[in-house]
């Protein structure tokens, strides 16, 4: 005799129940299937996911390019309902650290999550846009803001910006402007000074204008340091600065 | 590594600890997908829009995201639908019907759909699933699943037998699932 659960029958009665078209009674019925043979579980399952993929057929549209932004906005205003501590790799040192930075760092966490989310968009047509990110800016900009400042050495003496740790977020945020673009093969990398041993904290290039805007993984070396490099240097990976270094960063709170 | 490269689950982790960012990310990845739906289900930009913001906003607030119930593509798409009706509840009365599946999740699976395939190919998969039904079943399951009409409503409006339009509604559920059995493991 063949297997009821690979029927015909059985199957359209799952389509129905996913459906909803069914009575109380039938309902029911498969409730009480369902539970007796838990593998229809699966099929019931993949019928559900079928009916949510259906609406993925529907021609592509094209939301207002600042309706991610306002979305944005609205939500910095309202809190999630289970905010989370802080992950739990960061030592009881660094707690301490960012306890006295905390404040602070948190009033820079809206302006870098939409400033940051904007970047990964580039689709910076709106003029709408555009003023968010002037603020956005102007927010990490504000000398209170800075945790560490960096400058440019006499290599690159227009070259500025600065380091700011986002707790909250559990990352640090680069800045910096007019840094010059690299010949091919190079890259800049910062390094945290810690007990006068450099320790790498991440790599980058800048964008064509000179700008650098990136975040790294909040790490303990990176917190509990007080100055910082940035180095030019090979594209293979060296645990220690090789180059020449063009940006000095020291804390400036 | 960068936020926007992790996946769904690690950018919802993300999203608990209070990161706007995550929103942010979900929004790209999610945000068009949401307001397609919206568009179809409320068929008017400004009222698109707002249950776009409104879908994002319950994500942030509540946080009720649970992964191993299925991917975020297909809660947020479930969510969408549901707010849609929810909005048509107090004008139609038919809507209330839609509500009795759409708030039947996805039952416990880990997989997370995103992680293999991009938003673009999933929709070609299921445009390319639907074009190959009869044309038949596909309407009436666009006119089920959009227009929130019942079985009967769709046999008087196509003037076909009800027991032709539960047939096809049916078949077209089940063929759909056959041709993207893949993508819904």
């Amino acid at each position: 005799m063949a297997d009821f659960r690979e029927s015909d029958e059985l199957k359209e009665l799952l389509a129905s129940y996913v459906f909803g078209d069914l009575t109380p009674e039938e309902v029911a019925a498969v409730n009480e299937l369902l539970a007796t043979y838990p593998e229809l579980n699966d099929e019931v399952s993949r019928l559900q996911k079928t009916l949510a993929l259906l609406p993925l057929a529907l021609p592509e549209t094209t939301p207002s390019p600042t309706l991610g932004y306002q979305i944005l906005q609205a939500a910095s205003r309202t809190n999630t309902d289970s905010p989370t501590a802080i992950s739990n790799r960061v030592s009881r040192r660094t707690k301490a650290w960012l306890a006295a930075v905390g404040s602070v760092a948190a009033s820079v966490v809206v302006g870098f999550g939409l400033y940051t989310y904007n970047l990964h968009r580039e689709l910076v047509t709106a003029q709408t846009e555009l003023s968010g990110y002037k603020q956005a800016i102007a927010l990490l900009r504000q000398p209170s803001n800075r945790l560490l400042t960096f400058q440019g050495t006499d290599l690159s003496q227009s070259a500025s910006g600065s380091l700011v740790i986002v707790p909250k977020s559990d990352v640090a945020v680069l800045s910096i402007q007019n840094l010059a673009t690299l010949p091919q093969g190079q890259i800049y990398r910062l390094w945290a000074v810690v007990d006068n041993k450099k320790v790498y904290c991440g790599e980058f290039n800048p964008d064509s204008e000179g700008k650098v805007f990136m975040q790294m993984p909040l790490d303990d070396d990176m917190t509990v340091s007080s100055q910082a490099l940035i180095t030019v240097e090979p594209l293979k990976r060296i645990s220690q600065p090789t180059g020449k270094t063009v940006m000095k960063g020291s804390i400036s709170l | 590594m960068m936020l926007s490269n992790k996946t769904d689950t690690e950018v919802f982790q993300a999203l608990r600890s209070g990161n706007l960012l995550a929103l942010g990310i979900f929004y790209d990845r999610y945000g068009e997908v949401v307001h397609r739906v919206a568009l179809r289900m409320l068929g008017n930009v400004q009222e698109a829009e707002d249950l776009t913001q409104e879908v994002f906003l319950t994500l942030w607030r509540t946080g009720k995201y649970d992964s191993k119930r299925g991917s975020m593509l297909v809660f947020l798409t479930t969510l969408t639908r549901s707010k849609a009706i929810d909005r048509h509840r107090q004008i139609k009365a038919q809507w209330q019907r839609l509500q009795r599946f759409s708030h039947n999740a996805p039952p416990e699976n880990s997989s997370n759909l995103m992680d293999k395939v991009s938003l673009e190919e999933i929709s070609q998969r299921v445009r390319e699933a639907l074009a190959e039904l009869p044309p038949n079943q596909k309407q009436i399951l666009e006119m089920s699943y959009y227009d929130g009409l019942s079985q009967s409503e769709i046999s008087d409006n196509l003037n076909m037998p009800l027991g032709t339009v539960k047939t096809y509604k049916r078949k077209g559920l089940l063929y759909l699932r056959q041709i993207l059995h893949d993508l819904v493991e």
